[in-house]
């Protein structure tokens, strides 16, 4: 309960303007890494982002 | 990111030497998507013609209707239908032309006879600008299927532009079309025409184009629409959301701003306060704490003593910020009037005279000048005195250019000491021996 009344507190206009912003930026970014022919250089930089 | 949970340094130490090598490899890759972003957004600033793509005038029947007697003749054809995107950097040899559409005219470059029958024709508007272009062929094997060259061709300048192509098949005598990194056969006229017209010719007058840029942005990709968005909130949830506030103090600058020109606040007015700020950690992330400043408004302040309590009007805060303490909380500060004056100039002097020299007068010029005083310290302040003269050094009647001493609530106007000259007059003791 404490958790939901904190977030209530901290969640700010701001804050959804920033999700909002990023998911479009994820979204077209899902959206190239569908439509690329070099999908797979992608898959292995994310790979090594993640290492 | 697991090299650092780990403690992998040499891992990250490697990874990090390998980054900028990493991005340029990157640019490198994907240049051709980077620069075809690069002009989308370049292409942003049309957005409300997305859809009618400039081709609204263009009367799409001729070209079904060509495209599809030339299917039934099998005879092959390649039409590309150019979006915002430019093509000319896709496109290599052929002609130029500027020419009305019309089905004669089709018919005629793409006969086999025909020198460049195996190109395709670009119409922009409703203008063949270009016959006989070659255009980039597509890697896509799985998309192409058992397709040729010819319909390699219209699906590689899909992937690369926005531009639509309609491609007639001389082998099987089917029309297609390529759009947006797709291909499809049409079967009919009217489906294709249909299909022109929904992508490509729905004129801005139609509700369908009021409603397509909701309509685009809310239809299709569902699953990867609430990826985004559940990603972009776990995202916020561990980077920016935070239940704990915090507190910093920083020791900002006091600025006395807009004191009447003929005001004067004391030296030891303090010029520092420590502030003590209270919000959550990514509000001071976002804080540059050189910008912070305590400035009082002193436009109507009186002469004397002034106590100013600081308040968060004064600092200009960032939002979600909020001021907790502020030391000192009270500012204490003395505030003169300047006021003009006229004073007696004295000459002081000291030591004695040589005991043979007896003094006359000590005169000076002017033996008035006018000054800027406290207001309050106008009735105690009757003269000002020039720098001592010392006597012991005199031997005869001197002039002198001393400078004048101006103590702490005085000064000139001109900023520079006004020149006096004293003359001090001696003469011998009458009953010195000869």
């Amino acid at each position: 309960m404490s958790m939901l009344e904190d977030l209530h507190r901290a969640f700010r206009l701001a804050d959804a303007f920033d999700i909002v912003f990023v998911a479009m930026f994820l979204y077209a970014l899902f959206m190239w890494f569908k439509a690329t022919a070099s999908r797979q250089v992608l898959v292995g930089i994310g790979i090594l982002a993640l290492t | 990111m697991i090299a650092r949970t780990f403690d992998m340094y040499m891992t990250a130490a490697l990874f990090q030497a390998a980054l900028a090598i990493t991005a340029i490899a990157l640019i490198v890759v994907f240049q051709e998507d980077l620069r075809r972003a690069f002009s989308r957004i370049a292409l942003l600033g049309k957005l409300p013609r997305l859809g009618s793509a400039g081709q609204t005038s263009l009367d799409c029947d001729v070209l079904v209707e060509t495209a599809f007697e030339l299917a039934q003749k099998k005879v092959g054809a390649l039409i590309v239908i150019r979006g915002d995107e430019p093509l000319e950097r896709h496109i290599r040899g052929g002609s130029l032309i500027d020419a009305r559409i019309s089905k004669a005219l089709l018919d005629s470059v793409f006969d086999p006879h025909s020198m460049g029958h195996d190109g395709a024709v670009i119409i922009e508007r409703d203008r063949i600008r270009h016959f006989a272009a070659h255009l980039p062929l597509s890697k896509n094997l799985k998309e192409l299927g058992t397709r040729g060259t010819r319909h390699s061709a219209a699906l590689g300048l899909s992937e690369v532009s926005d531009a639509m192509v309609i491609v007639v098949s001389e082998e099987r005598g089917q029309v297609g079309l390529a759009w947006n990194g797709k291909i499809e056969t049409v079967a009919t006229a009217t489906e294709l025409k249909g299909r022109l017209g929904m992508e490509r010719f729905t004129g801005p007058q139609g509700p369908q184009q009021r409603i397509s840029l909701w309509h685009r942005l809310l239809r299709g990709n569902t699953g990867l629409k609430l990826a985004s968005v559940t990603l972009a909130c776990l995202a916020w949830f561990l980077i920016s959301f935070e239940a704990d506030t915090v507190q910093k103090t920083f020791v900002v600058p006091i600025e006395y701003r807009k004191l009447p020109e003929n005001m004067f606040i004391e030296d030891a007015a303090p010029t520092e306060a420590r502030i003590t700020l209270s919000g959550f950690e990514r509000a001071f992330n976002l804080l540059v704490p050189g910008t912070l400043k305590a400035s009082l408004d002193l436009s109507n302040v009186e002469e004397g003593q002034q106590q100013i309590v600081v308040e968060e009007s004064h600092i200009k805060l960032p939002q979600n910020l909020t001021l907790f303490r502020v030391l000192p909380r009270t500012l204490s500060f003395r505030v003169h009037r300047w006021v003009r004056s006229n004073v007696d100039v004295e000459a002081r002097a000291e030591g004695r005279l040589p005991e043979n020299l007896k003094l006359e007068s000590i005169s000076v010029s002017p033996s008035t000048v006018q000054i800027l005083i406290w207001e309050s310290q106008k009735a105690n302040t009757k003269r000002v005195y020039t720098e001592p003269i010392d006597l012991s050094r005199i031997t005869k009647t001197t002039d002198l250019k001393p400078k004048l001493v101006l103590p702490q609530h005085v000064r000139v106007e001109s900023g520079r000491a006004p020149e006096v000259q004293v003359k001090v007059s001696v003469v011998p003791m009458s009953d010195s021996p000869p």
